[in-house]
């Protein structure tokens, strides 16, 4: 722009009173912003430092602490104990069996994730019957768990029709008792996850490969590539990111891997997991007791003992290049 | 025309081996289908007969039919003084405010994490996805003892604790979002709309069909999970809690045929619930990866 002399200091002064008019208008507007994001997101906010920061503060703290002669001390009483229920002699502790059926069930839950992947896929791929299955595969996930193990529990009972084929199978007219004896019970508490299992991640695989272009497939088709290469050359490296963060949170579960534990034994004959262990400690016992201290040190011990693994999976998931489609 | 064709016939072509496969996965899920609707119409069945028919046959036809017992559950099945009618209410409201407040929750974190820049906004993301992550295992006792000092045992001020705005929810949200085009805010702008009104007269009408189905995946969620009443609410039993605590209370007042009946009840709404919305559950959910 042009100037006139004798009229710059004049335009000059204008300027910066504009220039201050948009400096306020702009921390308005900053100010506004703050305001309307503090008023949506403030008290997730204050949840979270409340029922997540402070919450796992306190277990840390509480898992140091014991109630003793009325007051309470500072001790390394319940990490000791936690020690002695591995690694002391004697018979096997609750622990003991609870961490050995915890790897059960987490293995379990690795072998149930291809399978639920390929049980997806199958549907994907229009397998005879599969609108019939999109919609019967729904109840596993729908119906509580109190309706299936109130189911389940029948059908394995002593009169059920699966302890009948199996005296019939065995030869004998002694009745099992499946779920009341520890010989069977934890297998057959992992025989309902596996009932329940083989639709698992059915709805989030749906949503995902429901995205791939056809055309993609159809390319593949046209160059005579079978169903298995299909899957995993082509449909696996399209969805990774879906099954690398299932595959993630699965193995983050590794220590929470628990089945209806509950509902099917309450952890009676040699059925305990780490986390029903937890909850047996917290489930109608009075929240001044000590066994409060005792679970939340058993909950860090195994929170530290899962960080590693969840640091170096997500540093393998994080070099895998997504496919942009 | 010829090409088009010509392509067809070569994808249409499957060979004898991939067949058999198709086959074989099929029967597979047609016997698992089978044990689901089986189990579940067993269940029906043995809610129409007398406890001791159902205690000496369980796998057999009524000896005589009972339809009576799917409206003497409502008074028959009672727990910690509260009937199953005052469970439906407990899980009613449980349902209701938990499943908005957690949805929205989230959606709304989601938005501002997407759509401004803000100090601390990193830092939010980088919160999400540790929390998602890293399981804090046995975090009960603390949490227990928390949720006492807020006077949250046995009260409804407990759905405050489902307004967070992290998790799944968020994702998905961050996603949507992320998709969503700012020409529409920025026309909203230019006509002089402020952020709450594009917020709630044009974002969230953008998103009701993602919502719909988180709202309704959280429902069936919370309808069916029996772990929050029966720890913090125990006088105040949801229908699922109170199920399960019938069946374990029924060696004083054995039921069975109640047990059942009250069983196949709690399961209708999250059938219905699915039913009207599945569809658009396969259409808006989907997670894809978070890396950082």
């Amino acid at each position: 722009m042009k100037r006139f002399n004798g009229e710059s200091e004049e335009m000059d002064n204008l300027k910066a009173s504009e220039a201050k008019i948009i400096n306020g208008q702009k921390r308005k507007r900053a100010a506004m912003k703050y305001l309307f994001i503090i008023s949506i997101i403030g008290f997730q906010l204050v949840n979270f430092v409340i029922f997540y920061v402070v919450q796992n503060f306190n277990s840390i703290i509480m898992a140091f602490q014991l109630k003793k002669s009325g007051g309470v001390i500072w001790t390394f009483e319940n990490f000791s104990r936690i020690y002695n229920a591995f690694f002391g002699s004697g018979e096997k502790s609750e622990l003991m069996i609870s961490l050995t059926n915890t790897f059960r069930f987490f293995l379990l839950g690795l072998i149930m994730f291809p399978v639920s992947f390929v049980t997806s896929y199958f549907m994907y791929k229009k397998v005879a019957g599969h609108n019939f299955f999109r919609l019967v595969f729904f109840l596993p996930s729908i119906l509580s768990a109190v309706v299936w193990t109130t189911l389940y529990k029948e059908i394995v009972g002593p009169e059920g029709p699966i302890v009948k084929l199996l005296m019939f199978l065995r030869n004998t007219d002694e009745p099992m008792l499946l779920l009341a004896d520890p010989k069977h019970a934890i297998w057959t508490v992992m025989a309902y996850s596996v009932w329940m299992g083989i639709a698992g991640n059915f709805i989030l695989y749906g949503g995902a490969l429901s995205r791939i272009p056809p055309e993609v497939i159809e390319a593949g088709q046209l160059d005579g590539i079978g169903w298995f290469k299909e899957m995993t050359h082509v449909i696996v490296p399209l969805i990774f990111p879906t099954i690398g963060m299932l595959f993630l949170l699965q193995l983050t579960g590794i220590f929470t891997a628990s089945g209806q534990i509950l509902l099917l034994t309450n952890g009676a004959f040699e059925t305990n997991t780490i986390l029903f262990f937890i909850f047996q400690n917290v489930y109608n016992v009075p929240e001044t007791s000590n066994q409060y201290n005792y679970a939340s040190a058993v909950g860090i011990v195994f929170t530290l003992l899962t960080i590693p693994v969840v640091f170096l999976v997500r540093s393998l998931l994080n070099r895998i290049e997504d496919v942009q489609y | 025309m010829g090409f088009k064709t010509s392509r067809r016939n070569k994808i249409k072509q499957r060979g004898g081996g991939e067949i058999a496969v198709f086959t074989v996965a099929s029967v597979i899920f047609f016997i698992f289908a089978l044990t689901y609707i089986v189990a579940f119409l067993w269940g029906v069945i043995a809610g129409f007969k007398t406890h001791s028919d159902l205690i000496l046959n369980p796998f057999s036809f009524p000896e005589s039919w009972h339809p009576e017992n799917y409206l003497d559950v409502f008074s028959l099945l009672e727990v910690n003084g509260v009937n199953m009618l005052g469970m439906v209410l407990n899980s009613f409201w449980l349902v209701a405010g938990g499943a908005t407040l957690s949805v929205f929750g989230a959606t709304f974190m989601a938005y501002a994490v997407t759509k401004f820049d803000f100090f601390g906004k990193k830092f939010l993301v980088v919160v999400n996805i540790i929390i998602m992550t890293l399981p804090i295992i046995g975090a009960l006792p603390s949490r227990y003892r928390l949720f006492s000092a807020f006077g949250f045992i046995n009260s409804p001020t407990i759905l405050l604790a489902y307004f967070g705005g992290f998790g799944a929810f968020n994702l998905y949200m961050c996603a949507f979002f992320r998709g969503v085009s700012p020409t529409y805010s920025e026309a909203a702008k230019i006509d002089g709309a402020n952020d709450f009104v594009i917020l709630f007269r044009i974002m969230l009408p953008l998103a009701k069909g993602i919502l719909t189905a988180l709202l309704i995946m959280e429902a069936v969620s919370i309808w069916n999970d029996y772990n929050t009443a029966l720890v913090y609410m125990p006088k105040l039993p949801t229908l699922a809690t109170g199920i399960y605590l019938f069946n374990t209370e029924m060696t004083y007042r054995a039921r069975m045929d109640i047990l059942m009946a009250a069983t196949i009840i709690s399961a209708l709404p999250p059938m219905i619930l699915y039913g009207l919305g599945h569809k658009s559950i396969l259409k808006n959910v989907s997670l894809g990866g978070i890396k950082g």
